[in-house]
């Protein structure tokens, strides 16, 4: 009998849309507007013998439509010119203030009550702790915002196994499993989104091998010793230390009038989150606690931490910081794309769009798993899940934005067609059941801060972007907060989205 | 400039402002694209395995990632993660299963664990075991060790040492075993075709009780002593047995009367009744081994008989040890009441038992599954954390007996920890309807022996070689994905294990 297996056909994804609105000659609706009504006041004063004054009117309009409205770079990802200018004047205030340092201990100015609190928008952090059905506990981490309700994040740590042995039908089910866990996310109004962080490493066996010695049974025979301990120092000399979060926050107003009974509603949509989670494969899900969180938080400013964490545990020393006393001892975003922290440094990178092909679920694997080159690694998937009523509406417009580029021109680009195929499909979609949201992607880093780890971690990182056709764009400025947003905190970039940054990268 | 004590730094939401505050005045916005539920979660963050298991014994890295990988089924056990402490090892010659083993075992000696393996033909183990410290047993008509199926054994042992009511428990015990051991010897030795009659069981019973109820204290009866209580007949004989006279006794009893004294010669006879026989010392913690690769493969009757009686004796010496440790405990929990102190002389650490070569036993010896089977089924009772080696699955899945068969299923089901080594297709499909593998499994253990050309360099004379597949397994827990691991092996371990010493010359 023949062993050949005949391959099946394997399912393929792909169908992203920019949320960005389209545009035609890189003008959108608005950017249209601006220009024609510019035009036609600049021939109403010239009718009127304002000549200067039409002139300033047109070169007005251009220049709204220069800074605001055209996007440089890609069409559909590019940034705006007011949003470069906002970056480098924000950063140059910062630079001027010295906020973009930030160090803590009793030997600074941080208030008594926050001398290892979290820098930047996290200083504010609030945790509920509560008990799950099964009697451990958890934390909720609370966000507050100036202008928005309270943010509750839940955070599930997670240990998938992995689908380099699964049949490929495991591998699908699973896949699907999960895409339906992103359509709960849509049907719970409440859900502001929900961010998967997969925090990877490659550890050195040094402590596990401290761990095994310490394991030695002095009653063992001498030969049984030697041979243990000559077995740990033959272990190869890194081991793969991947922690994966999933975690999902709601608007507690959409909940609750307060922040305590939201908190009680989130605890009984746990459950379901958790089995949800495992059907997609993430092993078996676990409600971290605040200690669970302030010790990746701890490693991830200072990698080399993991091993004194580990050999606390050998000692029996319970780890018993909170997250939001898990501060930095000192992190410097001052310069450009490069943030130092605590010895080491850190880079951050952004999707700025998916891979164009059709991809198979694996086909992202590089980006998750962890690479010898970096002391660690952390990708973050953002989801902003849309509501099935804005999901049909959104699709609605897609669809109109890409038949609306495609007919103005004369002869449509295969471009062209081709997101007007995307939008039909994803209307199919939605038909059949589908939920939409809005997804993003960053990555960051951490190396050596040396001229070659940092040439190294830049040129890995490029690497992994290129290699998986990812578009991406390197965080610049504001280093400090893009590092913690793929922290596993719940940190949704969009509900830190200032006014101004409304404005000028019309994020929203 | 000395930094100023004065706090005056203050918490808005945007974080510390001031020098040295670390405030953020916005956060960089991730573009973001749209998606349906069915196309985004094709950017799955589930694809790569989390961490390996770092806990147990250091077997290898693993064949993907190059992780270290440090497990066995003890640890898991201890960890909740299996149901039973119990492992299985698959491969075909060559690959290094014996090895494997001894640095699984290796790990778990080296936490404290006794190690007990059963070593029925190769012998390979002795030198290990030996190195440390254990007590070899090499059983055989002319090895060193005989059995004698009339000693208290090991539980005697331990019943002298602690006395009172749970010594005369241990004798209680002992006795049981003795006559469990005689029945299994006479049912071996007359084979499946004569089975041992209700009657003939109760006939052995008598025999063994007059025997013990003439030995004195300080005496060990020996196998012989069978024969001798069958001749001379006993008021106690004839009672259980309704005989009025030793006559009729014997009349009625003639055929036991042979196959007692046929046990007593040839090769059968020398290996039960040697001068020399097995006698445990219960506590030591570099365990013991039972060689019995002095017997022919041929010789089914002995080799059965020997294992039979290995593998009890084997389980007694845990039983023994156990309770002595609980016995020194116990001393040593008193003298501290006491306000003395008393350093236990026994202690306990667990066992773990090796056997290996198990499709020898189980094919050879009818009794043998269910012996197996029951300890399958109660070692977590005994604190012992078991590994049984075999060439295929298909050992025990195509045993003649239907029942057999079925029960040694069971011991592949029940196993919490599975050692794939390399085998044929063939083998895991079988493997596969009991337990779950995936055809990536299937296939990446089948490819295990896979050369990667027709042309090697030929081996240097002295030096050791190695097939494709030496020391690669697939360690799979129930319902979970297998990792395959390049297995170890220690300096300590190579210069006491090398079952390649003829090629090498």
């Amino acid at each position: 009998m023949s062993d050949m297996v005949i391959p099946r056909k394997r399912v393929r994804f792909g169908n992203w849309l920019p949320t960005t609105k389209a545009t035609l000659g890189g003008l959108t609706v608005i950017g249209w507007g601006v220009l024609l009504t510019g035009v036609m006041a600049m021939v109403v004063f010239l009718v009127v013998g304002w000549w200067v004054t039409g002139l300033l009117t047109l070169v007005l309009a251009l220049a709204v439509d220069a800074v605001f409205i055209i996007r440089w770079g890609d069409p559909t990802s590019g940034r705006t010119a007011a949003a470069r200018i906002l970056d480098r004047r924000i950063d140059a205030v910062r630079h001027k203030d010295g906020t973009n340092r930030y160090k803590t201990g009793l030997f600074t100015e941080l208030p008594d009550e926050a001398l290892t609190a979290l820098p930047g928008m996290l200083a504010g952090l609030e945790e509920i702790p509560g008990v799950d059905g099964t009697g451990e506990e958890y934390v909720l981490l609370e966000h507050r915002g100036e202008t928005r309700a309270p943010l509750l994040a839940a955070t599930f740590s997670c240990d998938p196994d992995g689908t380099a042995l699964l049949p490929q039908d495991q591998i699908d089910s699973q896949v699907s499993a999960f895409g339906g866990w992103i359509v709960t996310l849509s049907q719970d109004t409440a859900i502001e989104g929900a961010v998967i962080v997969v925090d990877s490493a490659q550890e050195s066996t040094e402590p596990l091998v401290a761990k095994i010695d310490s394991e030695v049974s002095s009653a063992a025979p001498l030969v049984a010793q030697r041979q243990l301990m000559e077995g740990a120092r033959a272990l190869s000399g890194t081991y793969a230390d991947v922690e994966v979060f999933a975690s999902v926050v709601w608007n507690a107003k959409e909940l609750a009038d307060d922040v305590e009974d939201a908190a009680a509603e989130i605890g009984a949509k746990l459950p379901q989150h958790r089995a949800d989670l495992a059907a997609a494969g993430a092993g078996s899900p676990v409600l971290t606690t605040s200690q669970d969180l302030a010790r990746a938080v701890r490693v991830a400013y200072r990698p080399d931490r993991a091993r004194e964490f580990g050999s606390d545990d050998l000692a029996g020393l319970t780890f018993r910081m909170k997250v939001t006393e898990a501060g930095p001892d000192e992190f410097d975003d001052s310069a450009r794309r490069i943030c130092y922290h605590d010895g080491v440094a850190s880079m951050t990178a952004m999707m700025v769009a998916p891979p164009m092909m059709h991809i198979t679920e694996d086909y992202l694997n590089r980006l998750f798993k962890p690479n010898g080159k970096f002391l660690r690694k952390r990708t973050a998937v953002f989801y902003r899940p849309l509501t099935p009523g804005a999901a049909v509406k959104a699709a609605k417009k897609l669809r109109d934005g890409a038949r609306r580029s495609a007919t103005a021109k004369g002869q449509p680009s295969e471009f062209d067609q081709y997101r007007q195929e995307l939008a039909k499909a994803t209307e199919r979609d939605l038909v059949t059941g589908a939920s939409m949201t809005a997804f993003a992607i960053e990555v960051t880093v951490t190396f050596e801060p040396t001229k070659r780890g940092i040439r190294d971690a830049t040129q890995e990182l490029k690497n992994i972007l290129e290699g998986t056709g990812i578009s991406y764009r390197f965080v610049e400025t504001d280093t400090a907060a893009g590092f913690h947003s793929t922290l596993p905190l719940g940190m949704l970039p969009w509900a830190y989205a200032t006014v101004a940054q409304t404005i000028t990268d019309r994020t929203n | 400039m000395a930094t100023s004590m004065t706090k005056r730094l203050r918490r808005t939401p945007m974080g510390f402002f001031g020098e040295n505050g670390g405030a953020w005045r916005q956060v960089p916005q991730p573009p973001r694209y749209f998606s349906t539920s069915v196309q985004v979660c094709g950017i799955y963050p589930f694809g790569v395995g989390t961490g390996r298991p770092v806990d147990g014994s250091p077997l290898g890295r693993d064949m993907q990632t190059g992780s270290a990988i440090c497990t066995d089924h003890d640890a898991l056990y201890r960890a909740n993660i299996i149901s039973s402490p119990s492992a299985f090892e698959f491969g075909l010659n060559g690959n290094g299963k014996s090895s494997t083993a001894q640095t699984l075992i290796g790990g778990q000696v080296g936490r404290g664990l006794t190690p007990g393996v059963f070593d029925p033909i190769k012998g390979e183990h002795v030198p290990w075991i030996q190195s440390l410290g254990g007590t070899v047993f090499s059983i055989g008509p002319r090895a060193t060790h005989q059995l004698n199926l009339m000693s208290p054994g090991p539980l005697g042992i331990a019943a002298q040492r602690i006395g009172g009511t749970v010594g005369a428990e241990l004798l209680l015990l002992a006795r049981a075993k003795s006559i469990d051991l005689v029945k299994l010897c006479v049912r071996i030795n007359r084979g499946p075709e004569e089975p041992v009659t209700d009657i003939e069981e109760t006939a052995i019973e008598a025999i063994v009780d007059t025997i013990l109820e003439h030995t004195g204290p300080t005496e060990v009866p020996v196998t012989a002593d069978l024969l001798r209580a069958f001749d001379e007949v006993s008021p106690l004989m004839l009672a259980r047995t309704g005989q009025a006279t030793a006559e009729t006794f014997h009349s009625r009893f003639r055929r036991l009367g042979e196959t007692l004294r046929s046990l007593m010669t040839g090769q059968m006879g020398q290996m039960l009744s040697g001068a020399n026989s097995v006698e445990f010392n219960p506590g030591n913690p570099g365990g013991f081994c039972f060689d019995t690769s002095s017997i022919g493969v041929g010789n089914t009757k002995l080799l059965s008989a020997a294992m039979l009686s290995t593998w009890s004796l084997g389980m007694d010496a845990i039983d023994a040890h156990w309770e002595l440790a609980q016995h020194e405990s116990a001393k040593a929990a008193e003298a501290h009441a006491n306000g003395e102190v008393y350093e236990p002389q026994v202690t306990w650490g667990g066992y773990t038992t090796m056997f290996d070569e198990f499709w020898y036993p189980l094919r050879a010896c009818e009794g043998m599954v269910d012996l197996v089977d029951g300890l399958s089924r109660t070692n977590r009772s005994v604190g012992t954390a078991d590994l049984k080696i075999s060439h295929s699955p298909k050992d025990l899945l195509s045993l003649r007996n239907p029942d057999d068969r079925e029960k040694a299923k069971g011991f592949i089901e029940r196993s919490g920890l599975l050692l794939l080594m390399a085998l044929s297709r063939e083998d895991l499909r079988e493997l596969a309807k009991v337990r779950s593998l995936t055809q990536a499994e299937i296939d990446l253990v089948a490819g295990f022996n896979r050369a990667s050309s027709w042309k090697g360099h030929r081996r240097i004379k002295g030096t050791k070689g190695a097939p494709p597949g030496a020391g690669k397994v697939l360690l799979k827990i129930s319902e979970r994905v297998g990792i395959p691991v390049q297995m170890l092996r220690t300096p300590t371990q190579m210069r006491l294990h090398d079952t390649d010493t003829r090629y090498q010359q």
